[in-house]
Order: structure tokens, then sequence, then C-alpha cells
């Protein structure tokens, strides 16, 4: 069937609602998603007692974060009241990138990566390590943001143009562990040397979430947002489910499938996807940015795990605890963690959970 | 010299010293008053404006006052692709222009590097304000459109044609406007070059440098970068700054032939002719190598490790037996490398090169799949770049056997370049100094106009001695200076260099824009110490290429029978204060930033009348002619009564040392002689010479030695006895 893995990060992008229409068409239809295009009659997905969509005013946002580029867009009856919550939305997500930034030496997580400790650290870091920690406590490690050590090994070997040493890969894995971080309201610290912190891994989430309950706050509940993952809120422009698009690997203008996301008026519906293809060590796809804490390597099972929930924050972090183990084993633990998945192994098939497959449209 | 009428030390008169205090009281509201410095004003709604309805302008970005630029929808690109970064000069490297502030360009460079649009936003480039005038700069700037970030650009006359390919741009300059097209060069470039860093340094996650060497090539790049020229290969191979190392299977099979090696290569005996090492070797330290080969981040990265006082040596390598550092012990076959230089080895280590090459392509003459392996000796080994350089491959075979010591057979290419000095790295000259070098003759002619002018006054009683001699040599230099300094030369002094430097001191702006003017800088140097002097006088009245204008064309009006009147002493009195409040406007103006100052400063028609030979609009050119006329019936009436140059420079002859101008006790009573002869009217009753009016045409000194016009010398002439000369006569026998 097919021979590469599917690309879900970088493929899902939002599409306008099918409708009788060649895939030309319906391609350029996705164009204009934003605005113009008027609801085509799914309004019968529609519930609670959402606003008809015709009556909204939508606006859109563009910018560059954690390293890609982003989307928001948002409707509300008054367009200034959307601008103005996209406006708050931006500032979240830039709030979320100062703290988390690994790049930025000023960041809260250089801060405690360097000196061992961060006192008086913003509620939201707390928060979210707080949060952390319970995934990583439940998931019995899978999910581990103490990985830092392995990113920064893989990364200097890279440079050598080699891969790390079994030395090497077991001096990381001794600094590594979740239970060594220890968090409080008034202070992050370590309790092994060597430790560093990466909140790559569901910082993009995180944004998501902060985002959506800024526009939330501005009494915002249609919009969708893509801070690296995807975050849907109500119902989209022609007033039905948000959808998006799956990219087949193999043709780059070609979707294999959809998904229908109708965002309940409290919470969001999210979409979370790793995949092996984003970021690699080595030439092929065996060793590349999410790391096994308890190999030191990556997993080798899968190839690329989508994740809906509703936060975009657990959806972040279940995207890594998930890509442990084979296909069956990530739906087994979705059912557990009561989120959603579609995963692809490395040759390219892909099991969805039922309530997956439920909003699925194939091409 | 200076002693010639025994000149006396001046004491400091009450009234220099409430100047002193008023200059004092101005600079300091100045300073309290100061705008922080220029920044862009654009915001994302003007810019989504200005793209339409097929981009989308996205969030400023995080680190820097730079906008993404989207597309809408499905192109080539891609769904919503990025289409460019929009930024204004002025917030990422604003350069000052002839104005002393920022000039201001919107460029829309794409995530390659392109510009694709270049846009002349503001500007306070003091001839540059009118419509028209205003177009040559837009025009300039609109050159870049479609060139690149790492064009090397040159800028050429203003009639020469735009011209570029994919690595060298020539543009057109700006007519009367060198400085300011350099100075929009450098804003463009370097702030595309630091956009670009940034946005790489985001993306590159993969980048293997560290922070530090990363901060120092940011230092290094924002430096001037070395001389080069653009050479391709083959034209690198042709001067043999890039050697090309081969041997064939079979040569490196012979050496291991017999040995416990022997058989470990069966490629080698199977494909004997087949290249065992494939390689070009070279210093890409030396900017003609680095340069040409490397890409700009690549050579970089290179430049700071040499500047580290690494030595480097690079290989674009395709061989069997890869090379490896000097330390490093393969385990299969490589070619370990050793530096040898007049017999000192010095052991290298490799340098992950993660950067492009700039020859690679098509037709490059270098293979595809050659790799750029980078080597480095420690820091200060002392490798010397301009010596030969012998590269020993010590090329390695495992033995066979497992644990058994590896064999290495050695492989020597020296690395000889011919005339290796010359392309030693020798760094850009800077803008300033290519200007200086091109104004040379002009310097040349103006210092020793300088000099000529120099003699002449400090021997004032010699050329004044008679006033034919006198007369002759002051209309000689008004020629020279209205001529050669004023219209030739560009060398017309103005506030607007005292303005521009004020406004960029007050904003904590470099004033090194200055420095784009060499006429303006020699000839302010040579008024500073005149003012120390003479005053004033110097300036206004040998050396202002406009005040010379005024004074030709009087004395054509003398021909002509046409008087000039002169006010009476208290009108004229109450007139020369009117410069004074023309510079206090100006000051304030220029202390609180206000956009007035440059058409308050229009009030010289200096620019209208020399720097531009009267091509300008209407009203620009009525004020300066009405100027010139006002001259003809007032003397000199513009530098007398209105111009705040001359009333600036009056305010620092305050300086003055020196009460030059010889004076006698009848001098006022009752002689009145050079009063009345005074144009100037600087001459006080009393006799006293009021030096913050004197222009120095030494009319005065010629009437004070002149024993037909001095009352005082006629008296004393008269007074001798009038006696017959009694003369010897010669005895005749």
């Amino acid at each position: 069937m097919r021979n590469g893995p599917v690309d879900l990060k970088a493929a899902l992008h939002p599409v306008a609602p099918p409708r009788p229409a060649t895939r030309r068409q319906w391609l350029s239809l996705s164009l204009g998603a934003g605005v113009g295009l008027v609801g085509l009659g799914a309004n019968a997905l529609a519930r609670d007692s959402i606003s008809p969509a015709l009556d909204l005013n939508w606006r859109e946002r563009r910018l560059q974060g954690f390293g890609t580029d982003l989307s928001l867009r948002a409707g509300h009856i008054n367009g200034a009241k959307a601008d103005a919550g996209l406006d708050a939305a931006v500032a979240a997500i830039r709030h979320v990138e100062r703290q988390f930034s690994l790049f930025d030496p000023g960041s809260a997580v250089s801060r405690l990566n360097r000196d061992g400790v961060l006192r008086q650290p913003h509620p939201d870091f707390v928060r979210l390590l707080a949060f952390a920690q319970q995934v990583a406590s439940k998931s019995h490690g899978s999910f581990d943001l103490t990985v830092q050590p392995l990113w920064l090994t893989w990364q200097h070997a890279k440079a050598e143009g080699r891969l790390p040493t079994r030395q090497e890969l077991k001096i990381a894995k001794s600094r590594i562990g979740w239970q060594f971080l220890e968090v409080g309201a008034h202070k992050i610290s370590f309790k092994k040397p060597g430790m560093a912190l990466t909140l790559n891994g569901i910082a993009q989430g995180f944004a998501g979430d902060l985002a959506a309950a800024a526009l939330g706050a501005q009494g915002i509940h249609n919009a969708l947002l893509n801070t690296g993952e995807w975050s849907a809120l109500g119902q989209s422009p022609q007033g039905s489910a948000w959808r998006l698009g799956i990219a087949d690997p193999r043709e780059e203008h070609k979707l294999v499938a959809t998904l229908a996301l109708l965002g309940g008026r409290v919470a969001p519906c999210a979409v979370a996807t790793s995949s092996d293809a984003f970021y690699r060590f080595g030439i092929d796809d065996l060793h590349h940015h999410i790391f096994d804490p308890k190999t030191g390597d990556s997993p080798t099972g899968l190839a690329s795990v989508t994740v809906v929930a509703p936060n975009c924050t657990l959806a972040d972090a279940m995207t890594k605890v998930l890509f442990m183990g084979d296909k069956q084993n990530a739906l087994n633990l979705a059912k557990k963690w009561q989120v959603e998945v579609l995963a692809v192994d490395k040759s390219g098939h892909w099991l969805a959970s039922s309530g997956l497959n439920a909003i699925i449209t194939k091409s | 010299m200076f002693p010639t009428f025994q000149p006396t030390l001046r004491t400091w008169p009450p009234r220099a010293r409430r100047w002193a205090w008023l200059s004092f009281i101005w600079l300091l509201a100045a300073w309290t008053l100061s705008c922080p410095a220029l920044a862009g004003t654009l915001t994302r709604v003007q810019l989504q404006a200005e793209f339409g309805a097929s981009y989308q302008v996205g969030e400023r970005l995080l680190a820097l006052p730079v906008w993404p630029v989207y597309h809408r929808g499905q192109t080539a690109a891609g769904y919503n692709a990025l289409h460019a970064y929009v930024f204004e000069t002025v917030d990422i490297e604003p350069v000052a222009g002839y104005g002393g502030k920022p000039i201001n360009i919107l460029v829309v460079m794409n995530p390659a590097g392109k510009f694709l649009d270049v846009r002349l936003l503001s500007h306070n480039e003091p001839i540059f304000q009118e419509a028209s005038r205003n177009k040559l700069l837009a025009d300039f700037a609109a050159q870049y459109k479609d060139l690149t970030m790492t064009h090397q650009i040159q800028v050429l006359t203003p009639k020469a044609k735009r011209e570029f390919d994919d690595q060298k741009a020539t543009l057109h300059g700006v007519s009367a406007g060198t400085v300011s097209a350099m100075a929009m060069n450098r804003t463009i470039m370097e702030a595309a070059a630091q956009v670009a860093y940034a946005r790489l340094g985001d993306a590159a996650v993969d980048k293997s440098d560290t922070a530090e060497s990363r901060q120092a090539a940011a230092a290094l790049a924002k430096g001037d970068d070395d001389q080069y020229e653009r050479l391709g290969f083959n034209e690198l191979v042709g001067l043999r700054l890039a050697q090309i190392v081969t041997r064939t299977n079979r040569e490196v099979q012979a050496k291991f032939n017999g040995t416990a090696a022997d058989g470990q290569d069966a490629v080698a005996r199977l494909q004997p002719a087949r290249w065992a090492l494939d390689m070009v070797a070279m210093l890409p330290g030396l900017p003609h190598v680095g340069r040409n080969v490397l890409d700009a981040a690549g050579w970089r990265e290179v430049r700071a490790l040499r500047e580290a006082g690494h030595g480097l040596v690079g290989l674009l390598d395709d061989s069997r037996y890869p090379p490896v550092g000097s330390l490093d012990a393969p385990a299969g076959r490589a070619a370990r490398l050793v530096l040898v230089q007049n017999g000192k080895r010095f052991n290298v280590k490799a340098v992950p090169y993660t950067h492009g090459l700039r020859v690679s392509g098509q037709h490059s003459g270098v293979g595809s799949s050659a790799a750029m392996r980078l080597f480095a000796t420690e820091k200060n080994a002392g490798l010397d770049l301009a010596q030969p350089v012998t590269l020993e491959f010590n090329l390695s075979r495992s033995a066979g056997e497992p644990g058994q010591p590896r064999l290495e057979q050695v492989w020597t290419h020296t690395l000889t370049i011919p005339d290796a000095g010359k392309w030693r790295p020798v760094r850009e000259t800077p803008g300033w100094v290519k200007i200086w070098e091109q104004r040379q003759l002009d310097l040349v002619f103006l210092v020793v106009g300088l000099l000529v002018l120099s003699a002449a006054l400090l021997a004032q009683k010699w050329l004044a001695a008679t006033s034919s001699r006198l007369t002759t040599y002051r209309v000689a230099y008004l020629i020279f200076t209205l001529g050669f300094v004023g219209w030739a030369a560009q060398g017309q002094l103005t506030i607007v260099n005292i303005t521009a430097l004020a406004g960029a001191l007050l904003e904590g702006q470099s004033a090194s824009f200055l420095l784009n003017d060499p006429m303006a800088i020699v000839l302010w140097a040579f008024v500073g110490v005149s003012l120390l002097v003479w005053g004033r006088g110097t300036f206004c009245g040998w050396l202002c290429p406009f005040g010379a204008f005024q004074e030709l064309l009087s004395m054509i009006a003398k021909l002509l029978r046409l008087k000039p009147q002169q006010f009476h002493r208290k009108v004229d009195a109450a007139l020369k204060w009117v410069k004074y409040a023309v510079l206090a406007a100006l000051t304030v103006s220029v202390a609180v930033a206000s956009p007035l100052t440059n058409t308050l400063v229009e009030i010289e028609p200096f620019k209208t009348s020399i720097s531009m030979g009267f091509q300008r609009e209407w009203p620009y050119v009525v004020w300066a002619v009405g100027c010139l006329v006002l001259s003809v019936l007032v003397f000199r009436g513009y530098c007398r009564y209105i111009c705040p140059l001359g009333a600036a420079l009056a305010i620092l002859g305050k300086l003055r040392l020196w009460k030059w101008i010889p004076r006698r006790a009848e001098c006022g009573t009752p002689c009145q002689t050079c009063r009345h002869g005074c144009g100037y009217q600087a001459i006080t009753p009393k006799g006293k010479v009021d030096y913050d009016e004197c222009f120095q045409c030494l009319d005065c000194v010629a009437d004070y030695q002149d024993d037909q016009r001095c009352l005082p010398l006629i008296r004393e002439r008269k007074a001798q006895p009038r006696v017959i000369p009694i003369q010897p006569v010669p005895h005749h026998a």
C-alpha cells in the first residue's frame, strides 16, 4: 500500500466542507475557506446554541512561532471584538514562547536549565509543569520533560556526523527522570546535576489552550487555532464542523482524509500530531526528535501519531505517550486516557480509534 | 607672523561671558527636549493595506521588528505559504545620511534573500526635500528590487546603467547625493543581512555552532568583510588557489603491496584506474577562496574561526579514503590528515561544515557528491597561509585480523600558491575612505588654497600694503572660493552641517556620517583654527562661496556705478540681531526634533545657488536670487543680517585669542576714516572693531598703513619739516 510514513504534522490544513465536486475544485475551494463561502448544509452537525454562522465576522492572523508558521482564525458578531480576541491570543502565544524558548537565553526554561533552579516562576509555568508531571506519572515515564540531555547528546553527535555512542547515551540517560524535577509554586528545581528541561513536546499545545482561553474571555466561541497543534472552537464560517485535511505523503496536493472537528462551547476540540519526519538525526526515520526516555533512543514502532482530545495540552502530550509502542498499543492506551488517536506505522498503515473513525472522511 | 601688529591677548569681555552662558542654556534645553531615536512607523494594518488581498501580513516577529507575509490560499509554494519578510531598515540597521538622520526604507525580502520590493519611506536629506529631488532617492532605492542580499553592489555615477548578474550589481548613483546613496546602500544591505541571519538562527535547530561562535560570527558580520573578487571554480584552480589532489587505486594499492593490509581493499584491485583520493584542496581562510567557494553563512563561520587564530584547510572531498583529523583513529579506510610547514607538524581537527557551497551546481566543475570537509589547527598554532603547506595524508587500512594495528602509508601534497602574499585577507575599505580617495585632487587644491590664504592673512601688513595688491588678491581669491570651493568641489559649509551633527548627537547616533564629506571636514577644521586666530571673518569673508558670490556681484555693480546703500548705524545694529533670532529658531527646532528644521534651513540660499546651480523649483530660486539682488542694494545684506551660519560663527568667534586689527589712539577720536570705509559697518564711532561683524576684508588694515588716507599718518607726514634735501655735488676738478 503505502511506502512512506504519513507526515501529518506538515500535512494537516484546514479545508472547506466537501460538496459534490472534483478534487481540483475542492482544493480551490479550500483557498477561500476563511471568508466568502456560505454554509453548505452541514448544520446537522451543529449542536448547543451556537449562533448562526452567517452573522459572524471572521478575522485571521498569521505569525511565526515555535519555529514554524502559525495561524489563528476567529469569528464574532462584532468584527472589532474578533480582532481584540485575536490580539489577546497572539499575546498568549508570545507569552508561552518567552517562557519556554530554548533559543532565548533569558527565557524561564533557559534560566532553569542553566541554574538548576528557578525561583518565583510564572504561575502558567507551574501549572503546565504540574500537569506534565501528572502525565509522566500516569504514563510511567513515557512522557518526560527532562529528556533534554538526550536531545543535546544526539545533537552533538549529529554535528560530528555520527550517532551517539552507548557510553554517551548512558551518561545522558543518567541525567533524566521526571521524579527528579521538583515543582512548587515558588520554586522549580532539579534534584540531580546535569538535568535539563524541554517544553518543546507540550508548549505548542499549551499555547493553543491559552490562546483559546484568551478568545473565550472576549466572548469568542468560534475559532480555529494553529499553534503548531490545532484547536477548534465552535463551528467554521460555513456553520459546519471545522475540517482538517490530511495530505497524502506521495502526492503533495492530494488529501487522503479529512477530520471534522466541532468544538463545544466550553471545551474546544484539539488535534495534535507527532511524526518521525519532522526532525531526524540520521538519513533514515529510525532516530528522530521523539525519545523513549527508557532507551535513550527513538521508539521504533510508529511513524506518526495524531491525537484528538478536549484540550490541546493533553493532545500534545498524548502524542508522545502513544508513540511508545505499536498501533494497537496506541489505541488501547488512548481508551485508557479517554482520547482519540490515529496511529501510522513505519510501513504507512494506519489505525484509528472508533471515536476518530467517526469524524474521518476518507477521500 | 601674528605679532606683526603686536596683538594683545584678549581678555573675555562681560558680553562674551553672557554669550557663553546663553549657548550653554541653549544646549541644555536642546538636550532635555530631545526626542528618542527615530523608529519605524508602519503597523501591521498599514502593511496589510499595502499588500492587498492576495497576501496576509502576519504578526511582528518575536525577536525583531519584522513582519512575515503569507500568500492566501494555494500557490505553487504550498497552501498559505510564506511569501516574504517585510521590515523598515531604520528598525534594524539605521544609517545616518547627509542630514545626520537615518534614511528609512521599506524592504520586502523573500525567504531566499531576494528583494521583492524596496521603497524609500522617509529621509531627512537636506537637498532632497522637494518632490523632484526626492524622486532621485526613491529611484535609487527602487534599483534594489530583484537583487539579493548576497549581491556585491557597486554604486556608479548618476548616469550609469543598472546592471546585474547572479553575484554582482552596478547601480546608478544619485546626483549631488553620493553620501545619501552610500547610506541607503548600507542600511538596505546590512538590515537585510541581519534579518536573514536572525531567521537562519531561528530555523537552524540543527546548526552545531555554539552560542559563542555565533555571537562571534555575528559580531564579525557587522564589521567590514574581507575584500575579494568574484572567481569561478575553474579560475580558482587556474590560480592554484584550489588544487586538485588525486591518486588512483593502483597507486594506493602499490603502497600496500606485500604488507599485512595488502588484500584489505578489494575494490582497489578490481578498479585500479578509479580514484582512491579525489579531492580539491584549498585554504578557505583566504577570502578569495572562502568567499567564492562557501556560501555566506559558511564563510562567516570560517572567517570567525580564522579570526580566532585557527589555521584552516578545506577539502572538497569525493574520495574512497575519506580524510579525517590527525588524532582520529578510524576503523577502516581513511586518510588521516596532518599539516606540515617548514618542518613543523600541525595536528588538525575535523570541524563539521554544515553550510552550503557557492560553487556547487552543474557548471561549477565540482562533483555533486563532493562534500566540504574542514580541518582546523589549534588556536594560534602559527600556520602561515602565505607559505607552502604540505598536506600529509596517512592512508590507513585495517590489517585484516581484528585487534591488529592499522597500517598507514603516507602520501603528501604540497599546497604552494603562486604569489601567496597577495591573497592575504584585507578588510574591505570602509565607504568613507573610498570617498576621500575619490576626492583626492579636490582636497589637494583646497589645502593649497587654504595655505595660500593663511600665508596672506598672516602677512596682512604686506598684503594690505597697497590697496591695488589687496584688491587683486581679494578678487582672485573670491573667484577661487566661488568657482572651485563652491561650484566645482561642492564645499559650501552650511548650517545644515551643524544642525545635522547636533541632531545626531542629541539622538545618540554616531557622527561618523560627517566623514563622508571630506571637503566639509577639511574646511571645518580650518575654520575651527581660524575662529581662534581671527574670528568668524576668515570664513565669512574669504571661504564662503555664497559670500564670495555676493561680493563679486557688488563689485560688478560698482563698475556699473550702482552704489550699495548703508543703513543708519542704529538700524544696522538692530538688523544684525535678526540673524541670531534665525539661529535661535533653528536651534529650538533641532532641539525638539521638529520636522520644521528641514524647511527652516532653507533660509540659506546656499543649496540653491551653489550646490544645485539654481536648478530648483522657483520659490527657492526666487529666494536665492533675491538674496543676491539684496547684496547689490545693501552690501552683503544676507551675510550681515540673515545668515544663521554667520550668527553661529560669530558666537563661536568669541573664542578668538587675538585682537589682530591694528588701532591707534586717534582711531575714533577724532579719525573716522576706517569706520566710513568699512562696508560691514563693523567699526564703532569710538573706533573699536566689532569682531563679531568683521569679515576680515583688511580694508581698514590697508587704511591704517596708507599715509594718504590714515589721518594720524597724514598728520605725521605733514608735521615733518619741509626741507629741500641738499645733495652733495661731486667735485669737479
